[in-house]
């Protein structure tokens, strides 16, 4: 985000606690994140929960995809 | 996001005016100068409308549709008004892109009326080597690259910079605009909103996950479904008391402010008794000057007086008195020696006094003249007795001066004491008739009334976060009792992974939040301590200083404290330069940590600003960032009075500069005439030790500016 961009510098230290369920996982929960935040303009509460929702099933679905992969 | 330049046309006065704002981070500064009434505010104004629109003008003016054109536009006739501004934005990747954004409106002044107006016609391009790029939609872009919300923190003016922390009004309204600045400028809203959304989100994953577990597992959710909304509840009602309590503290606040000043004036019951005293001070004082008086009275009545004020005379005469006596004048004893002689017949010399005899009759003419003077004598030796009883009276005038001075001492005093005693009692008495007793009564029960309110919210608050604890506990212990359910009926796999995920990407929302509203948010505060102090020229250590420092506290609020460690009230305790130095020192201080690039324009900051202050402010705003922080860029629009004492510092820190001079100050202010028929503001590149024909002031000379000549401009 342009006009916060210390949610990303902490998000890419924070994101460290979290296990690397794939690679590459972090930094897409990181651009999730961010992903998120910038949906937060839109003022609509049901449009916006949508969307964030459709970020959330995008990480999942990479997640899943990842793990389906490993095994 | 750093403007590089502005294009106005027809806005107010500025006809068609450029001008170029530095974007080097070496030299961040922008100088325009401007006297009063040379457009600065009007530049200001521009370029919140070419950003924003009329919701950019909506805080400042006072009707929905102001005027956009100059009032000496014919009405009727539609004016094409444009703003055009060029800016540079560097983006997440660090990659660096100029964009042109252009607002233009067709704006019709009308007679007695509001202006007719058309739509704003709004644009954007990125300008790239292969041609301008549109970028849309325009208006989200520039919200999101520099948000309206936050405008007050990119343009302002001087008197706006001391309103911002301190100015009238409630106290936690004011701390309203700076804890939306801090929650704004740190993303933490931004957070505290997508916390919520995937809180939702991952509750309703988890839903559909216990609802493939079976009955168990769904029940399970149903009641942490229920003890979270009961969470959300309790949370709620807390947001609401602390509210309302901080309201009730900022009311504590502002009457107890009242009733100090009030009672600064002295307390109503000790200034009743202390009147009482000086009254009864007054009437012994009377008594002891009425009793100095009589005690004159007596001395003045008696012989001591006398005797002290003939004191000279009779030391005088008793002094010629014993010459006589002591020449044997006095007393007479020859008229018994002559009278024993002329008995006898016989002359002490031996001759013949005898009756008939020559020398008896000169003998008795001595005689005759002797009875004569003896009258005199015998009374000058009686006069010279008296005397000596005088001799011994005399000494007791010496007395009566010692008596006399410590009456007249007394006297004084007592006087002296009845003045002053009058005096307090009439200051008093004057304190007195100040105090508006009624106030002091309604605000100490006032005072009582919601001491005791925030005594009982205090209490409620308690009470809340045991429910939100104990229902957190339960919470937690069906989460685990819902995991282990999950995990024994073997939901969809992969809605499981999708839950997880939810649950760690609202984890780290979370993680992130409570970083920023803590360690960055102290960040922030320790950097406003560190400004602040070094442009008010105070050091926390020393033992004559008035601050000792300036904290941001947990809940957002700015906090002076004195050497003495009390917090100062910012509206009573500042005086002007360090309210602006406040401010100013929160805005940079904020906008370093948070990191953000963006144009901090302030239109005359140094008002009431001189001396030493007013160079460690130009200093600490305008000099190049140094080390991790980010570049900024600072427009200060300056008169030239402002100027004074601080040009050199300009000319090192600047990297552009402008005048803008307007054509209405001819002749009483500016020394050449434009052409044109309508007043007009215009801008020249003349840096704050030039001038040249458009700008050049008839006080210019006072300043020895270098003359530029600038013929063709005009």
């Amino acid at each position: 985000m342009a006009v916060t961009p210390r949610i990303n510098d902490v998000a890419k230290q924070e994101v460290c606690a979290v296990e690397e369920r794939y690679p590459g996982y972090r930094t897409a929960l990181v651009k999730a994140l961010d992903d998120v935040v910038g949906l937060q303009s839109k003022a609509h509460a049901t449009q916006r929960r949508e969307e964030v929702t459709k970020v959330v099933e995008v990480l999942g679905r990479s997640a899943v995809i990842a793990k389906g992969g490993e095994a | 996001m750093l403007i590089k330049s502005v294009h106005i046309a027809r806005f107010k006065l500025m006809r068609d005016v450029t001008i170029h704002f530095s974007v080097d981070p070496a030299k961040p500064l922008t100088v325009i100068r401007g006297e009063n009434g040379s457009g600065k505010t009007t530049l200001l104004y521009a370029m919140l409308w070419g950003l924003y629109g009329m919701h950019g003008l909506a805080k400042i003016a006072n009707v929905d549709t102001p005027r956009l054109t100059s009032t000496f536009r014919p009405p009727g006739v539609p004016v094409s008004v444009e703003v055009e501004i060029v800016f540079e934005h560097t983006d997440d990747l660090g990659t660096s892109s100029e964009y042109r954004l252009r607002r233009m409106v067709l704006d019709t002044p009308m007679v007695d009326a509001l202006p007719r107006r058309g739509q704003d016609q709004v644009t954007l391009f990125r300008l790239t080597p292969e041609g301008d790029k549109p970028v849309h939609p325009a208006e989200a872009w520039i919200e999101r690259l520099i948000p309206q919300r936050l405008s007050d923190l990119f343009f302002t003016n001087g008197d706006d910079i001391q309103k911002f922390i301190s100015g009238r009004v409630h106290s936690h309204e004011r701390q309203s605009k700076v804890h939306q600045a801090i929650r704004e400028l740190l993303g933490i809203d931004q957070l505290t909103s997508s916390v919520a959304d995937l809180k939702y989100v991952h509750g309703n994953i988890k839903r559909r996950v216990s609802a493939e577990s079976g009955k168990d597992a769904e029940e399970l959710e149903n009641i942490c479904d229920t003890l979270r909304r009961q969470i959300t509840e309790q949370e709620e009602k807390r947001a609401l008391i602390e509210a309302r309590q901080k309201s009730m503290e900022a009311q504590q606040h502002e009457w107890n402010r009242e009733l100090n000043q009030l009672r600064g004036i002295g307390d109503l019951d000790e200034l009743n008794m202390q009147i009482d005293a000086l009254k009864k001070r007054i009437e012994g004082c009377r008594n002891r000057v009425q009793a100095a008086l009589a005690d004159m009275r007596t001395a003045f009545k008696s012989q001591a007086l006398s005797l002290a004020l003939a004191a000279m005379s009779i030391d005088q005469g008793r002094s010629k008195l014993e010459e006589l006596a002591d020449r044997r004048v006095i007393p007479n004893t020859s008229l018994k020696v002559l009278e024993d002689r002329l008995e006898d017949g016989e002359c002490i010399c031996g001759g013949d006094l005898r009756p008939g005899s020559v020398l008896r009759d000169h003998v008795q003419h001595l005689l005759d003249e002797q009875r004569e003077n003896s009258e005199m004598a015998h009374r000058l030796t009686e006069l010279r007795y008296d005397a000596r009883g005088l001799a011994v009276a005399t000494t007791d005038s010496e007395d009566f001066a010692t008596k006399r001075e410590a009456t007249l001492m007394a006297y004084t005093a007592a006087r002296d004491d009845l003045a002053r005693a009058d005096v307090e009692l009439k200051q008093a008495e004057t304190r007195r008739s100040r105090i508006d007793d009624t106030r002091v009564r309604t605000l100490t029960d006032e005072l009582a009334a919601v001491g005791k309110k925030i005594g009982d919210g205090v209490l409620e608050l308690g009470r809340i976060e045991e429910r939100i604890s104990s229902y957190e506990t339960q919470l937690g212990e069906r989460d685990q009792e819902l995991a282990s359910v999950t995990k024994r009926n073997r939901a969809n796999r992969d809605l499981i992974i999708k839950r997880d995920v939810a649950e760690e990407l609202r984890a780290l929302a979370e993680r992130v939040q409570s970083r920023l509203e803590g360690e960055y948010v102290q960040k922030v505060s320790a950097r406003l301590q560190e400004i602040f102090l070094s442009i008010v020229g105070a050091e926390p250590d020393a033992q004559l200083g008035v601050f000792r420092g300036v904290s941001i506290t947990e809940k957002f609020d700015i906090v002076v404290e004195s050497q003495h460690g009390t917090n100062l009230d910012t509206d009573y305790e500042l005086n002007g330069a360090s309210q602006r130095a406040l401010t100013l020192a929160f805005i940079w201080s904020l906008m370093e940590v948070a990191g953000i690039t963006a144009p901090r324009l302030i239109d005359t900051p140094l008002g009431m600003v001189s001396g030493g202050v007013k160079q460690r402010m130009v200093n600490t705003i305008t000099r190049p960032p140094t080390g991790d922080q980010p570049p900024y860029q600072v427009i200060l629009l300056l008169t030239r009075s402002e100027i004074m004492e601080v040009g050199e510092l300009l000319s090192q820190h600047a990297g552009a500069f402008a005048t803008i001079s307007c054509s209405k100050d001819y002749p009483t202010d500016l020394v050449y005439e434009w052409p044109g028929e309508e007043p007009e503001v215009r801008a020249c590149s003349c840096t704050h030790e030039q001038a040249c024909r458009i700008c050049a002031r008839n006080i210019d000379n006072a300043h020895g500016l270098a003359f530029r000549d600038m013929e063709a401009a005009i």
